[in-house]
């Protein structure tokens, strides 16, 4: 054996602390075995990234779709005291378009289909925040399933800071329907949000999130200044209008914690090329 | 399995980076034990192993870029980024066995025996990152088409947001990265049984036996598995990708290194 191996006990321990450090090390540096493409792209280039998240319901029926209203206070309580400002469809259509300015941290809160429960669990939330958000609505569902809210609702709460935007008449998926039926999906439930708020009805989510470029344009025929999908994302400069990803929270085992791992973490996603790839 | 398994203070600990961290330590408790087991200094492994980190991470980064210049000649700032992403496991390979070359030639040892006692703890080590890159969803095989019967068979789901592009569509893809790690354990348990018949029956007598067989092993695993990589490099036009070209090359070699062991004992590559 040579002469090396009969080291000192300090010099042995000083090797084994070293190596356990190269060991800690190794998990900050390497991510990944590919490198991201989009990591080359400075995030500048495709302006301030957008989180707009998505919710159904906030009420405390254990199915997914329902946020339960503690966790939805965590999370908005959460956002308030981590610099998050909340913006309007409006707000996030001017900056994409180059004409407005966001601020600091923008998140776009929205809700799909227009329970009941976000007018009466959701709403004292968002207001004890003073925030703002959006909620798509099945226009022939308001005012007649008890599950649902009623114009009057919506106009109090449109009035107040949540905007009112279409989630079509019938919520049935898109990619299923025929022209016609998408345009009388698309036009009607617009008519009728307009002649209920009476102001323009703009944005639109599609119901299922299922859509395809067809649809997009059929959307944009309709009037429609841009639509949100349920693909999961942050928006930018390179999202497109028509398409618009978002940040889906649902109810699980955690519910808090997947929140916080989402938005988190979706930009960080988005960095590395994960999203939008 | 998330992208990130944490964060502490704000910084990002990668999950792919505790795959290679439980490899390594795997390989090295492995490689310890069997040191001893031969009757050998353990406390070579360590300095190898210490050499060996630092020297597969930035052969693995440099074998990446080399790989994929186009990618950084406009950002050589990048090319440090190794954070970012980007290590090539060939490269990386090459580090390992830099080290363990070096510390032999330092130490006066012989390489082969050095090489044969690593190899087994090498292996393993390598089908963990592979069981890594399997749950990441880095590397998914050829896609299967949607209405795939229930018959069984395994296949891999990828989330959207890990689909390759042109392939957001597409739910299944052939669990190439699992199919791997599976065979690589298998290659594992045969070093480890040479191993014993080695130490107790003196077979096979000749150093460097095990490491070759092993490279050659691996090898012909990896370019078998690379007719079913989706990344296999037909998408940008290469009708043979490197992967496969390099691994054919390397079994090839190790496959004629070993019928020619005695010549090559006889070289005294050390």
């Amino acid at each position: 054996m040579p002469l090396f191996y009969k080291q000192s006990l300090l010099k042995k321990w000083w090797k084994r602390a070293a190596l356990l450090l190269l060991l800690l090390l190794i998990p900050l540096l390497a991510s990944s075995p590919k490198q991201m493409t989009a990591t080359m792209v400075a995030d500048s280039e495709n302006g301030t990234k957008v989180m707009v998240l998505n919710y159904h319901k906030v009420d405390n029926t254990f199915i997914s779709l329902a946020v339960r209203p503690d966790d939805f206070e965590a999370q908005m309580k959460y956002l308030s005291d981590n610099g998050y400002h909340t913006i309007s469809p409006d707000e996030l259509y001017d900056s994409l378009a180059g004409t407005g300015e966001l601020p600091e941290n923008p998140v776009l809160i929205t809700f799909d289909d227009g329970y009941e429960d976000n007018y009466t669990n959701a709403y004292p939330i968002l207001k004890k925040y003073g925030f703002k958000a959006t909620i798509f609505v099945i226009t022939s569902f308001l005012g007649k399933d008890k599950n649902y809210m009623t114009w009057d609702q919506a106009r109090e709460l449109d009035a107040n800071g949540i905007s009112i935007e279409s989630h079509t008449v019938d919520h049935k998926s898109m990619t299923d329907l025929t022209d016609e039926q998408l345009r009388m999906e698309l036009v009607e439930s617009k008519k009728k949000a307009e002649k209920e708020l009476g102001h323009p009805v703009e944005y639109m989510a599609y119901p299922t999130g299922t859509y395809n470029l067809h649809i997009a344009e059929m959307v944009k025929e309709a009037g429609y200044k841009a639509a949100f999908t349920i693909k999961y994302g942050n928006v930018d400069k390179a999202s497109n209008i028509y398409a618009l990803e978002r940040v889906p929270i649902f109810h699980t085992e955690d519910t808090n914690k997947d929140f916080l791992e989402r938005i988190r973490y979706t930009p960080i996603f988005e960095r590395f090329g994960w999203i939008k790839s | 399995m998330g992208f990130i398994a944490c964060s502490l203070g704000g910084v990002p600990i990668y999950t792919y980076g505790l795959c290679l961290s439980l490899a390594v330590l795997l390989a090295l408790l492995l490689a310890w034990g069997n040191a001893r087991f031969h009757g050998l200094p353990a406390a070579m492994v360590t300095d190898m192993v210490l050499w060996g980190i630092p020297l597969a991470l930035l052969c693995g980064r440099a074998g990446y870029v080399l790989h994929h210049f186009e990618q950084y000649s406009s950002h050589l700032a990048e090319i440090a980024a190794v954070w970012h992403g980007g290590l090539s496991l060939y490269g990386m390979i090459f580090g390992g066995l830099l080290a363990i070359w070096g510390v032999c030639r330092v130490q006066g040892l012989d390489t082969w025996t050095w090489l044969d006692i690593m190899v087994p703890a090498g292996v393993l080590s390598l089908a963990v990152i592979e069981l890594g890159i399997f749950a990441l969803q880095l590397n998914p095989g050829l896609p299967f088409p949607d209405d795939l019967p229930n018959d069984h068979r395994l296949v891999e789901y990828v989330e959207y947001a890990f689909r390759p592009v042109g392939f957001g569509d597409t739910l299944y893809f052939q669990p190439i990265a699992l199919y791997q790690a599976g065979l690589q354990v298998l290659v594992f348990l045969l070093l480890s049984l040479l191993t014993l018949t080695q130490r107790y029956l003196k077979w096979p007598s000749l150093p460097g036996t095990l490491f070759l067989s092993g490279v050659a092993s691996l090898a012909f695993i990896r370019l078998g598995c690379g007719f079913f990589y989706l990344a296999s490099g037909a998408d940008i036009g290469a009708a043979l990708p490197l992967g496969r070209v390099m691994a054919a090359a390397i079994g090839i070699l190790a496959i004629a290194m070993l019928i020619l062991r005695k010549r090559v004992h006889a070289l005294k590559l050390y």
